[in-house]
């Protein structure tokens, strides 16, 4: 007993056999393609060759130019400096230092980058400047002690005698700040009328000019 | 300079020479397989020249690239099945040629070509209604006694799937044609 589907195939099989490409199918294949002769596509091979070196040069160039823009960092001890939820498209600002007193807004002008190590957050106006994170903290942290204990400041603790990693915790005291509040009067007087009145000038005669 | 650039186009030339040669070959070897395939899909003797010329244009154009020489028919099934699928759907002509394929023979005499045309459009109807999977897999199992091994290699599919596929197909075609 014969399975139905193989009837079909065989079915199938027929109607394809019984068809076939016509005698001049591959002299027409030839045809087509005769436009693109030996010598043409050698030619079409060598200058596909040469147009791929030149752009593996081109991509070399662009690499090496990547490799020493001044974004790399400058030394190996360089704090590490990375953006984080950087959505802006502005240029890496290093942010200034908390301790350091406000620029007037003339001299808010770009300054170089420097090499020193910042960690504060920038307060730019909209939210439009980069936060900058140190990510090497400890390494920081070790060379600012370095530099405070070859200056001779102490703080209280020697830098000598005791490793930064096991310094005792020192307890910070800080004083209430005490803020007067700032009172705006916003309600009128009674006593004044809501329209605005004269401006009333304190005059006083200068009897030497009078005198002139 | 100039020698220089002669004598390198010249190991291309060559090189062009070589595979003309060897492209010359796979064109008498596979000629009947890119023209079947192509016909499977459209079921016109021109059209399906057509689309097998081009496809070996094509395969011609790129056969330089084609690491694997071995595997030259799998890549002349793949490219001829997908220039068919797309000259069946750009073309409007089709409509009204499977209209006149159902339509009966005008001649009283022929009614057994009748019966067999009505047979061969009911199942090239049912073949058209498969999963474009399973199509070409009973299409290419259906060309020159081709095996299940042979088929998955042609289209680079694993035996089991081959297998698998196939077995669908004839379910589908039973059910459909019974």
């Amino acid at each position: 007993m014969t399975d139905p589907s193989d009837d079909i195939l065989g079915d199938l099989r027929e109607e394809l056999r019984s068809v076939a490409p016509s005698p001049v199918f591959a002299a027409a294949v030839r045809a087509r393609v005769n436009g693109e002769t030996p010598a043409s596509r050698g030619r079409l091979l060598f200058w596909m060759l040469g147009g791929g070196l030149a752009v593996a040069a081109a991509g070399a160039l662009v690499a090496v130019g990547v490799w020493r823009s001044p974004a790399r960092p400058e030394a190996p001890g360089a704090p590490a400096i990375q953006a984080a939820g950087v959505t802006s498209t502005a240029p890496l600002t290093r942010a200034p230092s908390p301790v350091a007193p406000k620029a007037a807004p003339a001299a808010a002008t770009p300054r170089p980058r420097r090499s020193a190590p910042a960690a504060a957050p920038s307060a730019g106006r909209g939210g439009d400047r980069a936060l900058e994170v140190i990510t090497n903290q400890r390494e920081v942290i070790e060379r600012v002690w370095a530099v405070a204990a070859r200056r001779g400041v102490t703080a209280g603790l020697t830098a000598t005698e005791t490793p930064p990693s096991e310094a005792p915790l020192v307890a910070l005291t800080v004083d209430p700040i005490g803020v007067d509040p700032i009172v705006v009067e916003a309600l009128p007087r009674a006593d004044v009328p809501a329209a605005a009145g004269p401006v009333i000038r304190k005059v006083t005669l200068d009897t030497t000019r009078s005198e002139k | 300079m100039n020698d220089a650039t002669d004598r390198l186009a010249g190991v291309f030339v060559s090189a062009g020479v070589d595979i003309d040669r060897e492209f010359e070959a796979r064109l008498a070897d596979s000629s009947a397989l890119a023209f079947r395939v192509a016909y499977s899909v459209l079921r016109h003797q021109q059209d399906a020249e057509d689309v097998a010329q081009e496809a070996f244009t094509r395969a011609y154009r790129r056969f330089a690239q084609l690491r694997d020489r071995d595997r030259f028919r799998a890549w002349l099934v793949r490219i001829t099945w997908r220039l068919a699928l797309d000259y069946r759907r750009g073309d409007r002509r089709r409509a009204v040629r499977e209209e006149a394929m159902g339509e009966p023979p005008a001649a009283a005499g022929l009614e057994d070509q009748a019966i067999a045309a009505e047979r061969s459009a009911r199942l090239w109807r049912a073949i058209d209604a498969l999963p474009e999977k399973l199509r070409l897999v009973v299409v290419l199992v259906s060309i020159e006694e081709q095996t299940v091994k042979d088929v998955a290699a042609l289209i680079g599919a694993p035996e089991g799937t081959v297998k698998s596929r196939l077995f669908d197909a004839r379910q589908k075609l039973k059910e459909w044609l019974k």
